[in-house]
């Protein structure tokens, strides 16, 4: 066993490793969806059409890059924020397995149309349930490592982690609630605006409790081990946690505006989203002040640059977030490309930008080497980033234009525009879109052998020693 | 105004000083040197020893 | 203090989460699909509906296309009356979507007759010259039946065994298109919302040869999908030779006819734009 000063560390590298395949999944299917829209004969059906992939490219994105890497790095973090060795390693190895076994099936049985519908909660209950397993045992062994931990306080990132355990547990299990009818098929146990503001009050805290608050827990932990100084304020991202999980709460039905669920939970949704810039951007400028003095180091350290970068999205998104969840914004752009732009901003910029540092880190200290690569991770900063810009900004102007399109109206009142007519405008914008995806593609491939040499490397030199 | 909402600026008002009672304890001098000292100590984790400096072992013994 | 206790801790956050979420996901139970809220005319799905609306979803086609008119100007226009929560109590999931790759369907039914659907769904493109969406000729396929009165009964929607033999023979194709005919359509709307064409009734390009080329583009656009371009008439009727007023003409094409499956176009052209087609269509002979 190759563990390192006592951490239980072998596992987080097979839980790295792992969500770096499902991620470059996502990308794949992400590109080649991109691709059918703009060319829609490169559909084919029945296993290989849009409707059938774009739930592969978000489950692969959300819960086999995303979640894959947060449990890699919630074990990493949690074992050093609380000095003690994983609760039990064994309970995580069988948690590596049924993830990867989770996120398998569940590619195939999307693909085969087994699909409850509702967004990013498309597996049917026998996967689903695996889905709560997996959860039960990860966070078992999580809390019952802070239980026993030797430091006493514990760093704003566990309070993080803790938070995403209870509350992706208490969305997953409510929203997922289905009548069965076999074991391939089942209703959603709630009915029309009902499922539909339960739907959403899921969908947006997955956005809470998959998408920020793991990302801050890792921020909030690899940005003072990059830079070797430490947060700005930790009481004020204590004070920035107890808003956030409190407020994201009340903002799922900014999804649904206009739409016929009550008007108080539309205004209320609307008053939280907007109340959310503050707590979203004290984690914003923590980051930004703990680089006081720091600021060369943006030039010097590659870390730096991914999580900076990161955190700078991060702010840009949930001023954005806010502004689309205002009635009269949303009435103009909702359902338009704006909203898969600033989705991948998020996505792309943010969650994924803090990753890569992550990865970058951990990795040469868990196989005991170097990076491969410097330039190399540079050249991947900038190629992600190019395609990511490219993705969002195209979207942007995308949505405004058949936006303002579809609203634009005759002298008699009469709309200008049937939809088509609006629709084969964004031709152009979705080739773009698609040379943004291949952009960023070429990135991680450039990420991805800068790790696999950097691994190679590190076994190389263990052999040497021994030898 | 009706009763509906005095009811409402009343939960408004509670929820308001929750917020400014958990400001005003993180913030408070005596809570300042604790709450700031996880940031410094997590500088140096990467040794799960028990004679790590400063550390507060608080495992039941 | 909290940041020494775990067990305490994970307790407040919960509690903190749990605030948001009662008020704004649990709470609303008890005003959404209010019995004052319900809708007499809208009815559960048929085993045949019911069968559609499975495909739909497992196409994903929910992926592409919203079911929510909102009520603004924009979307009633285009799609029809906005929708209501009333008629919604029977889909278990809702399938409102949130991305339009294609446009709105919470109004598509009875917004075109079967043929049309047939014909879209074989090639989307012949109707809808550069539509982007896949074709789904392989929805041509047997329907499988095996679990139909199962989901009826999942559902608890009443059903006869009549419902049950109809579904002999049918294909992915009938379901589906049955499952559309009904969506949107269970409120008298379209009665109702049709535009009467008020004031005089008069072609004010008759005899105009200019706006002939802006009818003919106008009319390759949105008619010509089922009249055919040449207007020899496909799933529509032949319209050469149209031996009817230009008043009635353009009643038809702004008012539409609800039992013959032509949509009504007067919301999507405008008065103008009509008479151009109107003109248009006055203007072409068999020879």
């Amino acid at each position: 066993m190759n563990q390192q000063e006592g951490y239980a560390d072998d596992i987080v590298k097979g839980f790295v490793i792992w969500s770096m395949v499902w991620g470059l999944v996502a990308v794949l299917v992400g590109v080649f969806i991109s691709f059918q829209i703009a060319f829609p004969q490169l559909n084919f059906p029945p296993y290989l059409t849009y409707g059938r992939l774009r739930p592969i490219h978000t489950n692969a994105g959300i819960f086999g890059w995303g979640i894959g890497s947060f449990m890699a790095f919630f074990i990493y973090i949690t074992q050093r924020l609380t000095r003690t060795s994983l609760w039990s390693p064994g309970l995580a190895k069988a948690q590596l397995w049924l993830f990867n076994i989770v996120i398998a099936l569940a590619a195939v049985t999307l693909a085969m149309g087994m699909n409850r519908s509702k967004e990013y909660a498309e597996l049917e209950w026998p996967v689903a349930s695996l889905v709560v397993v997996l959860w039960v045992i990860f966070a078992v062994n999580i809390v019952m490592t802070i239980v026993k931990r030797r430091e006493e306080q514990m760093y704003i990132s566990l309070w993080y982690i803790l938070a995403t355990l209870v509350g992706v547990a208490v969305l997953y299990l409510v929203n997922n609630a289905a009548i069965p009818v076999s074991l391939t098929k089942s209703y959603s146990a709630y009915a029309g605006a009902n499922d539909a503001n339960v739907q959403w009050w899921y969908g947006h805290n997955a956005v809470a409790m998959v998408l920020t608050t793991p990302p801050l827990a890792i921020f909030y932990y690899f940005l003072p081990k990059a830079t070797g100084v430490p947060i700005y304020s930790h009481r004020m991202s204590v004070v920035a946690f107890w808003s956030l999980i409190f407020m994201y709460l009340w903002t799922g039905a900014h999804h649904l505006l206009w739409a016929p669920v009550p008007d108080w939970v539309q205004t209320l949704a609307m008053g939280f989203s907007v109340m959310l810039i503050a707590p979203s951007w004290a984690a914003v400028f923590n980051g930004y002040f703990s680089m006081n003095g720091q600021w060369h180091q943006m030039r010097e350290n590659y870390l730096v640059k991914f999580l900076i970068f990161g955190i700078t999205f991060y702010g840009m998104q949930t001023l954005q977030g806010p502004s689309q969840s205002i009635r009269t914004f949303s009435a103009f752009i909702h359902f338009t490309d704006w909203v898969p732009g600033h989705v991948h901003m998020g996505t792309l910029g943010w969650v994924s930008l803090v990753l890569f540092a992550a990865i970058y880190y951990t990795i040469p200290r868990l196989y005991h080497t170097e990076i491969y690569s410097i330039p190399l991770a540079n050249v991947h900063f900038w190629l992600v980033l190019t395609g990511q810009l490219i993705f969002s900004i195209t979207m942007w102007i995308a949505g405004v234009q058949q936006a303002a399109m579809l609203n634009a109206t005759n002298p008699d009142g009469s709309l200008h525009y049937s939809f088509i007519e609006t629709m084969v405008e964004l031709y152009p914008y979705w080739h773009m879109r698609a040379l943004g995806g291949v952009i960023y593609l070429a990135g991680l491939l450039v990420f991805l052998y800068n790790i696999y040499q950097t691994i190679n490397g590190g076994k190389t030199q263990a052999a040497a020693q021994r030898a | 105004m009706d009763s509906a909402s005095i009811y409402y600026l009343g939960v408004t008002l509670i929820l308001f000083l929750v917020f400014a009672a958990i400001v005003a304890r993180t913030y408070s001098r005596k809570h300042r040197e604790k709450g700031e000292e996880p940031k410094f100590r997590m500088m140096d984790d990467d040794k799960p020893t028990d004679e790590n400096k400063g550390g507060r072992d608080v495992r039941r013994k | 203090m909290i940041e020494k206790k775990p067990i305490i801790f994970l307790l407040l956050a919960t509690a903190t989460i749990l605030v948001g979420t009662i008020i704004t996901m649990v709470l609303p139970f008890r005003w959404i699909n209010d019995p004052k809220l319900a809708i007499a005319s809208v009815k559960p799905y048929t085993p045949l509906q019911l069968e559609g609306r499975d495909i739909y979803i497992r196409e994903g086609c929910n992926n592409c296309h919203t079911q929510t008119v909102r009520p603004l100007l924009s979307d009633t226009e285009r799609y029809g009356e906005y929708s209501k929560s009333g008629e919604f109590v029977y889909d278990q999931p809702f399938l409102w979507g949130s991305r339009r790759n294609g446009p709105d369907l919470a109004r598509i039914g009875g917004k075109y007759p079967d043929a049309w659907h047939v014909k879209h769904m074989k090639d989307p493109r012949s109707m809808v010259p550069r539509s982007n969406m896949p074709a789904y000729d392989f929805l041509n396929r047997p329907l499988d039946t095996s679990l139909s009165e199962r989901k009826m009964k999942a559902l608890k929607f009443p059903y006869t065994q009549a419902d049950l033999d109809a579904l002999k023979g049918k294909s992915e194709m009938d379901a589906i298109i049955a499952y559309m005919q009904k969506v949107g359509n269970d409120i008298p709307w379209r009665k109702t919302g049709t535009a009467a064409v008020l004031g005089e009734l008069k072609n004010p390009f008759q005899d105009n040869m200019s706006v002939l080329p802006e009818g003919q583009k106008l009319y390759a656009e949105h008619c010509a999908q089922c009249h055919g371009i040449e207007l020899a008439g496909e799933v529509g009727p032949d319209l050469r030779d149209l031996d009817q007023p230009d008043a009635k003409v353009f009643a038809t094409v702004f008012s539409g006819i609800a039992a013959g499956g032509m949509p009504a176009f007067g919301d999507t052209l405008g008065k103008e734009r009509t008479w151009k087609v109107v003109t248009y269509l006055k203007s072409v002979h068999k020879h």
